[in-house]
């Protein structure tokens, strides 16, 4: 019984949000939107499990000094730092939270992260684009074939842009 | 003369057209909300053809049909790197995508999870799974401690090594790395929906020396992961997930 009730509540709305891809009445439509209500209500609950592992993993680990702590503690610091402004001050446009520590602290760090991507790729690209074998050879051959032919057909950049600033 | 030259404005122009029309004045109709939307039949049609072509296949099977799988060279991989793991004593990472559990990528990714968690239990190996999604932290947890069990191992299940680390996907991709740089992590499984950040995962864990598995149905991430891991499963995870878990069985 604990295993068939929720796998039977789960096929019932399960079904119910199928069908109601193929039914426009406003009726069934309602309910649609009722169930999806509570569907983000019961993923917002799931931020507190996800709060409280982040905690209970590195706060322990904190706490008893264990390997790796000073990182865990810097985890520790900014979880709290996002999370206390963003209770008191709210985080819409235009408060404290969003501004300084979204907008101009996590948006360039993860912009940081998202750049370093480039060396990343060189080194793949490097790697991948060795001519260790024939095969590889002719992959490259034929990458640099095919970008020399599709250069050709392109218009010079720089001479639009001249035309264009000369008028 | 047309109207346009006339110089009628629009009104009159629209009194004279309606003039000339022959259509019936209807009485007033009340609008009656549909019970089905016919635009969408097809979809409908598609939907039940798939259902049934499953039902029917699922029957089959359990009637005693032979199942014929070609080998996936990365299954077989697997195993390969939880033994590269055990031979080195460190700790198998498993990353199941980074897209929430309505995405058919991660739940197929959820059922290899329970398996690999199986082989790592079996060789007494600690997995770590980290999470990109508050709501799969639950769902990782149970998934291990399921693998656990079936290798007749519950006492080595380990809460601790389920790590939900961020929903923001770079803040994720630099917690993962650093697992991988501080805990020298020595067999690495991507499985499940990528984005940007494959090849930042794949590359430090190319860097770190550690035998790598990747699987995604996202085309577009594919050739990073084919430069940068050992093996890479085509989209063709989804039929790993089957053939590993049996549940056909």
């Amino acid at each position: 019984m604990k295993r068939e009730i929720p796998i039977l509540i789960t096929l019932v709305f399960g079904v119910f949000m199928i069908v109601q891809f193929f039914i426009p009445h406003p009726v069934v439509n309602e309910i649609a939107n009722r169930l999806q209500n509570w569907a983000i209500i019961v993923i917002s609950f799931s931020y507190v499990l996800g709060s409280a592992n982040i905690l209970r993993i590195n706060g322990e680990l904190v706490y008893r000094r264990g390997p790796g702590w000073l990182y865990k503690l810097v985890l520790v610091i900014a979880f709290f730092l996002m999370v206390i402004p963003g209770m008191f001050f709210g985080i819409a446009e235009g408060t404290w939270t969003n501004d300084y520590l979204f907008t101009y602290t996590y948006v360039p760090l993860a912009s940081t992260m998202y750049a370093s991507l480039a060396f990343y790729i060189a080194s793949a690209a490097f790697r991948a684009f060795r001519s260790k074998d024939v095969a590889s050879i002719c992959a490259r051959g034929y990458r640099l074939g095919s970008d020399a032919w599709s250069d050709s057909r392109k218009p010079v950049i720089w001479d639009d842009y001249r035309r264009s600033s000369t008028g | 003369m047309p109207d346009s030259l006339s110089g009628d404005s629009l009104g009159v122009r629209f009194e004279k057209r309606l003039r000339k029309s022959e259509s019936l004045v209807s009485g007033p109709v009340i609008a009656e909300a549909s019970w089905f939307n016919w635009n969408r039949l097809n979809i409908l049609l598609l939907v039940l053809l798939f259902y049934a072509t499953v039902m029917y296949m699922v029957r089959r099977t359990k009637a005693g049909a032979p199942l014929r799988f070609r080998r996936i060279a990365g299954i077989d991989a697997i195993d390969e790197a939880i033994g590269r793991a055990t031979e080195l004593g460190k700790p198998v990472l498993y990353v199941p995508g980074t897209q929430n559990i309505e995405n058919i990528q991660t739940i197929a990714s959820i059922q290899l999870l329970t398996s690999v968690a199986s082989k790592a239990a079996t060789y007494d190996i600690p997995i770590i799974v980290p999470l990109n999604r508050a709501f799969m932290v639950s769902v990782g947890e149970e998934a291990v401690k399921q693998g656990f069990l079936n290798a007749g191992r519950p006492d080595a299940y380990m809460r601790d090594n389920i790590r939900y680390l961020s929903d923001e996907q770079f803040a994720f991709t630099s917690g993962v790395t650093g697992i991988m740089m501080r805990e020298k992590t020595a067999a690495h499984s991507y499985l499940g929906a990528f984005y940007a950040e494959s090849l930042i995962l794949s590359e430090t864990g190319f860097v770190t020396g550690a035998i790598q598995i990747a699987g995604t149905a996202n085309t577009h991430r594919l050739p990073f992961f084919v430069v940068a891991c050992d093996y890479t499963l085509i989209g063709e995870y989804f039929a790993t997930s089957a053939l590993v878990t049996r549940m056909l069985k």
